[in-house]
């Protein structure tokens, strides 16, 4: 026992022993420029034994191992490096880290694309800027239109789009299209954003050269995701001066419902500021909406229906007389998607949507009355493939199909008749994303479309390319075919035309630092095929071709900065300059919605004091031309320039409540968006004209919005 | 007898590792409480490199960096932080079950976030880390650290809307009771947080 005794203690010294055998490792670590990397942890794999790299990269530290041991060398965006060798040969080592591919720290592919997300650095708008943008009253529409590239067109409400009309953008929810994206209305009220900007979590809006997995539009594409998951168990409520609001959420473990209801009603509100037009009926309208959310073990589940009625009566001068119009209008829409994973980094999507949309419209005029009733049933299937090869490669792939059917009753105390059809398109796509390296992008995309109504097929190619300059500087490319079915006004007289075709070539330069963004882009755009008819308007006896094209060219700005506190702006401009031939155009012009300058300048400033946060928004934009037919030439006259200044207020009473002012115009600005002439000449053998105004100089907006919920930090800033 | 002697050569192994883990913890705490952030944190991680099973090297290389980042400046150092805190958490996650010392961890994550750029992502996390304490709250409820930092970010929300301070101050001090109970063997089981809270009890009866 003794002599074990001894034994063990003499070996337990034999360890003691070697071990204070002391080697010493040093070394220096540098980028592959050469450039010291301070701050690198260094040590023996297995052991605590290392240093950290000074500012000169420079390390040493010593060790009591001996043998064959692996040097460990690593440091955040680099790739760790490991090296084996013997210990005592771990001296003044020249180590060279190479630089991590990073996805977020790479060249961004964003020509033509504006991204309001929460987590991209190339977004260039939050979410919450959507609703708390002066002058947009929670209209995501307005907000869009701060962005350059869109023409704020008053009298009309919708998305215009780098010389394209509003008939060119195509709106689609969670990867799915929505076939009525805006309120129902009738000629110079505008029309409103049908979704509310709380159900997303993120838009991205693309003035052109998009992506190959949406197509059927000629211009810009608005893509909007719904949240993935509710917040917490809560009810809203909302007083306001247009009407009435509540919301309810409701979380379980996997799943979330919300419910929302509204009633909206504009005759309080008309019959205290004078109106420049006449409402017999004020604009009324119950609407509610359900969210569905399900998370399943590998893939998520979102459902989205809404249902809304609304309806006005409006006395409207046409032509040099006037007319009454009632409208009643019925919507309903329902979009499902599915994702889920199917593990190896592959992705399936799956997702349905459709939309029922019923008109109900009575024209009352002089030479007698009109009744048009008009039914759209719109289906979007579409299904996707994605894969990430690797950080590099990612490869999409899908099929979808539109439906849609159309159908109209025209009476008038002269004639009836019956248009409708019905229109299939089939499409497949496939788009493959490859970084050649952190600094050189690529996305290639083709698109394959059939279009059963007309009886087409055809290819539509998408390229883009980015190259990043520096740390805050990038440039990138686009090009692309667009092509799009011609709208029902045409469809519903004549199938017997082809799709309207657009080219965008585009070049855009970015510089980011820290939360100044400068995004500057020229593009040339030319349209191919556009539909023309003959006649003063559509009916069923024009003549219809595809005989019209035109082009767009122009420069846009953009530019906001976080740089002061408190304080957030932006500021964008763009120049455009463009012609068609469309439409009953005699020759190519420059269309009445296109104003050559446009300019917009946003800011949001918090005072903490008063615990609010106070909005301006200018919109300035150049005349707009109008048809004089006083005059010979056809297009050639111009309105005076438009400008609004509009301010907003949101005071936080406490955690719950909110009190919302909002005012459009502040200064009363009497803006004219153009011109109507009558349709024969007067005794003097004049036309004589009408100026197309606003409802109403200013508007006025007071809410009061209260959260109820178990969790006091919450409010509804975010819902403004 | 060999079995005896490699019986004996592997507890003394262990002992000697055992010790050495106590040695770089102590010495990365040390180096931790001089001040020396990088190099703390650049020990904490060659212990959590090495210590599989155990979650605890992980949460204080996590912790080194997230307390840091509440006072940097420099947007890039504080990037890499956030981003060293992140990983650490999620490796601390790998090794062991959810809990309260990490779910505060977390929220810390988020909260610095938060005070970096309170315009956008006060709305953004604001509601995701009252969740967290919530989930950590039932998880343990007799945790000083969660009741203590759950008051303390209520309070920045108190002070903003400039609601009753009450009883959130009563919060802290219950939590300070909790602090003087709160018992756990293992070593370097995190431990801290009662002088923050009787420095934050000092300003809140203020």
């Amino acid at each position: 026992m003794n002599f074990s005794y001894s034994l063990l203690f003499f070996v337990v010294l034999f360890i003691g022993k070697s071990s204070f055998a002391q080697q010493e490792i040093s070394g220096l670590v540098t980028d592959k420029k050469k450039q010291p990397i301070s701050g690198a942890n260094i040590y023996l794999k297995g052991t605590y034994d290392g240093a950290i790299s000074d500012e000169n990269g420079h390390f040493n530290f010593t060790s009591e191992k001996t043998g064959t041991q692996t040097l460990v060398i690593s440091f955040l965006s680099f790739e760790t490096k490991e090296i084996s060798g013997e210990i005592n040969s771990f001296k003044n080592l020249q180590i060279q880290l190479s630089e991590k591919f990073d996805a977020l720290e790479a060249v961004v592919i964003n020509a033509g694309n504006f991204e309001a997300g929460t987590t991209s650095e190339a977004s260039v708008l939050k979410p919450l800027d959507i609703v708390t943008t002066a002058g947009s009253v929670g209209n995501i529409i307005t907000a869009l239109e701060t962005l350059p590239g869109t023409q704020s067109v008053g009298e009309d409400g919708r998305l215009f789009v780098r010389g394209g009309d509003a008939s060119e953008t195509q709106t689609f929810v969670d990867g799915l299209r929505v076939g009525q994206p805006y309120n129902a209305s009738v000629r110079n009220i505008p029309s409103r954003g049908r979704f509310s900007p709380y159900l997303f979590k993120g838009m991205s809006f693309s003035t052109g050269g998009y992506s190959a997995e949406y197509g059927n539009a000629l211009s810009s594409v608005l893509v909007m995701d719904t949240q993935d998951e509710a917040e917490e168990d809560n009810t809203e409520l909302s007083f306001m001066s247009l009407g009435l609001g509540i919301g309810k959420t409701k979380n379980w473990e996997k799943s979330s419902i919300t419910l929302n209801a509204s009633y909206a009603n504009l005759g309080p509100y008309q019959s205290l500021i004078d109106q420049n037009i006449t409402f017999h009926k004020p604009f009324q309208s119950i609407a509610g909406e359900a969210v569905f959310r399900n998370q399943f073990e590998n893939g998520l589940l979102k459902v989205y229906t809404a249902y809304d009625h609304s309806s006005f009566n409006v006395e409207q001068p046409i032509y040099g007389s006037t007319q009454t119009v009632d409208l009643k209008n019925n919507n309903f829409y329902m979009n499902s998607s599915y994702v889920h994973s199917l593990g190896n980094k592959w992705h399936l999507f799956g997702g349905i949507s459709y939309g029922n949309s019923k008109n109900d419209i009575n024209l009352f005029a002089e030479e007698g009355e009109e009744m048009i009733d008009d039914t759209e049933n719109s289906f979007h299937l579409k299904t996707k493939l994605s894969k990430r090869f690797t950080d590099k490669i990612k490869l999409n792939f899908g099929a979808e199909y539109f439906n849609t059917n159309f159908k109209q009753s025209y009476q008038s105390e002269a004639i009836e008749f019956k248009p409708n059809y019905t229109s299939g398109l089939f499409s497949v796509f496939t788009e493959t994303n490859i970084f050649f390296s952190q600094n050189l992008a690529a996305k290639v995309g083709l698109r394959a479309t059939q279009d059963a109504l007309l009886d087409e097929v055809f290819v539509s190619p998408r390229l883009s390319l980015a190259y990043k300059i520096d740390e805050n500087q990038q440039i990138s490319t686009a090009f692309g075919n667009f092509r799009q079915q011609p709208t029902q006004d045409y469809l519903k007289f004549d199938q017997d035309l082809i799709q309207q075709k657009a080219t965008h070539y585009i070049l855009n330069y970015q510089y980011s630092k820290a939360s100044t963004t400068l995004k500057a882009e020229a593009y040339f755009k030319e349209y191919r095929d556009l539909l023309t008819y003959t006649g003063d308007e559509i009916t069923y006896d024009s003549n219809f071709a595809n005989n019209g094209s035109g082009y767009a060219k122009g420069i846009d700005i953009f530019w906001r900065d976080g740089h002061f506190k408190n304080l957030d702006y932006w500021i964008s401009y763009s120049f455009i300059d463009s012609e068609r031939k469309y439409q009953n155009y005699p020759e190519q012009v420059t269309p009445n919605f296109i104003a050559n300058h446009n300019l917009s300048v946003v800011s949001k400033y918090w005072i903490q004091s008063l615990r609010s946060q106070a909005g301006l928004t200018y919109n300035f934009n150049s005349g707009r031309p109008y048809n004089n037919p006083n005059s010979s030439q056809f297009m050639a006259s111009k309105s005076k320039s438009y400008h609004s200044l509009n301010f907003n207020w949101a005071y936080l009473l406490n955690k719950q409540q909110i009190l919302f002012v909002s005012v459009s115009n502040v200064l009363g600005t009497q803006n004219i968006f153009g011109y109507e002439y009558s349709n024969t000449p007067n005794a003097a053998g004049n036309y004589t004209a009408r100026a197309i105004r606003p409802a109403a100089d200013r508007f006025f907006f007071v809410g009061f919005f209260w959260t109820i919920s178990d969790n006091k930090n919450r409010n509804q800033l975010d819902q403004l | 007898m060999k079995t005896i002697i490699i019986l004996f050569l592997l507890t003394v192994s262990e002992v000697i590792s055992a010790q050495n883990y106590e040695e770089a913890m102590q010495k990365a705490m040390q180096t931790w409480q001089e001040g020396n952030v990088e190099t703390a944190s650049a020990i904490f991680e060659r212990v959590a490199a090495v210590e599989q099973e155990n979650w605890l090297p992980d949460y204080y290389l996590g912790l080194v960096n997230t307390t840091a980042a509440f006072s940097t400046k420099d947007k890039k150092v504080l990037e890499v932080q956030l981003k060293k805190a992140e990983t650490a958490l999620q490796s601390a996650l790998l090794k062991t079950e959810e809990n309260a010392e990490l779910l505060v961890l977390e929220a810390l994550i988020y909260t610095v976030k938060i005070t970096q750029n309170p315009m956008v992502n006060g709305q953004k996390y604001m509601p995701k880390v009252s969740e967290i304490y919530a989930k950590a709250e039932k998880l343990e409820p007799k945790n000083p650290r969660v009741k203590f930092e759950k008051a303390q970010f209520e309070l920045g929300g108190a002070k903003f809307f400039g609601s009753d301070l009450t009883p959130i101050c009563k919060e802290i001090e219950a939590s300070i009771v909790l602090f003087d109970e709160f018992e756990n063997d293992t070593p370097f089981y995190p431990n801290w947080g009662k002088d923050q809270a009787v420095e934050a009890l000092k300003s809140c009866k203020n």
